[in-house]
């Protein structure tokens, strides 16, 4: 596969994946732009069956590394509140848009304090819809672990959305 | 907080994410285990309710955009894999400041160009000549010694001849030819002073030479 096959078949993956890590924009643009030129860099070396999961495993440790030496500030926050309201807005009402607009919220707070390996495999299958085998590679972990690891994340973000919704309705 | 109702809760909630991803994922669940979990929901609302939530949550996931990378960030990094690196440089770094002034910049590279000819025409001539110094010489300690003790013996000497010659000044040239004609320049008027009868008024001419109580 040349380069600029390979930037074309996997920029928005890594995109996505590295923005849904790191929830802002200009980070996650960044983070694109490195690890395209490592791919760059790497060209000879990569294994074209495994570009996928090479990619996917460099965006995510760019990202970390990143996230590491960045401090979490309020921007990040508000990068993600936009687009819940944009979607919202295919609700029907304005109490059912208001509604949907706050379970993303909650959704996206709690994907925010979800932990490692259970963020990147729920960024991976439930919004880049990979097969468990993709994910196993990009991660590298069995294949099975991917499919429980991936319950275990979405049973904790369930609870996360149980306890915000109790905070609200004590509240 | 999950709320278990009977003894079944637990287990079902287990299973709850895996009968979720039954529908599109054949490995989740076993014949059984959807079996066992579709009966406990048929008699547990409260595990009712965590499949609703679960099945909203992964819908609510799964609905996440998505999204496109700006086509910027690939144009770029295809820019520069196009004309590799060193042109990439070229264009996008040094390439603006060497273009920019392209008349006016033969000057100073010649002169620059020209100081560096220069510089190193220079070296290269003195080059034979450096390398021709002698080496360092090397002494023995008898002979360290002996320069020490005639070091020593100079420096004495110098010592010994600059107080003699500071005695010859001081008796030889001081005396007669300095302090001896002020002493008597000095003496000369107080002798004749002395000499004088008291009440005598000084000689005009003296007095005018003195010049000190004329109005």
């Amino acid at each position: 596969m040349r380069f600029e096959e390979a930037v074309e078949r996997h920029q928005h993956r890594v995109f996505t994946l590295a923005f849904y890590l790191l929830s802002n924009r200009e980070e996650a643009e960044d983070v694109t732009q490195e690890v395209l030129l490592k791919l760059w860099r790497n060209r000879r070396r990569v294994d074209a069956e495994r570009l996928g999961g090479w990619l996917l495993r460099v965006t995510r440790n760019a990202s970390y590394d990143l996230l590491r030496s960045r401090r979490r500030n309020a921007a990040r926050t508000a990068a993600l509140e936009p687009r819940s309201e944009a979607v919202a807005d295919g609700a029907p009402d304005p109490e059912a848009r208001a509604a949907a607009a706050g379970f993303r919220r909650r959704v996206e707070t709690a994907m925010r304090a979800l932990a490692e390996p259970y963020r990147s495999v729920v960024i991976l299958r439930e919004i880049q819809g990979l097969a468990y085998a993709e994910i196993a590679e990009a991660l590298e972990m069995p294949l099975n672990s991917v499919r429980v690891t991936l319950h275990r994340a979405r049973r904790k973000l369930r609870e996360a959305l149980t306890e915000s919704e109790d905070h609200v309705a004590a509240g | 907080m999950l709320r278990p109702v009977d003894d079944g809760c637990d287990a079902t909630l287990d299973l709850l994410e895996a009968y979720v991803d039954a529908a599109d994922d054949d490995g989740s669940l076993t014949a059984e285990e959807a079996r066992r979990v579709e009966r406990h929901l048929a008699r547990c609302a409260s595990c009712r309710g965590e499949l609703a939530l679960a099945r909203r949550l992964r819908g609510e996931l799964r609905a996440l955009p998505q999204l496109a990378c700006p086509p910027r960030l690939s144009e770029a990094v295809l820019r520069r894999s196009r004309v590799g690196f060193g042109r990439w440089w070229r264009d996008r770094v040094a390439g603006p400041a060497l273009r920019r002034p392209a008349r006016s910049l033969w000057r100073p590279v010649a002169a620059a160009v020209g100081v560096a000819l220069v510089v190193l025409g220079g070296a290269w001539l003195l080059a034979p000549f450096a390398r021709r110094e002698a080496p360092a010489p090397t002494y023995s300690q008898a002979e360290l010694r002996r320069a020490e003790q005639e070091a020593r013996l100079a420096f004495a000497y110098v010592g010994a001849a600059s107080r003699r010659a500071g005695l010859d000044l001081r008796d030889g040239v001081l005396a007669p030819y300095l302090v001896a004609p002020v002493a008597r320049a000095a003496a000369s008027p107080l002798r004749r002073e002395l000499r004088r009868p008291l009440g005598e008024p000084p000689p005009l001419g003296e007095r005018r030479d003195r010049g000190t109580e004329e109005p």
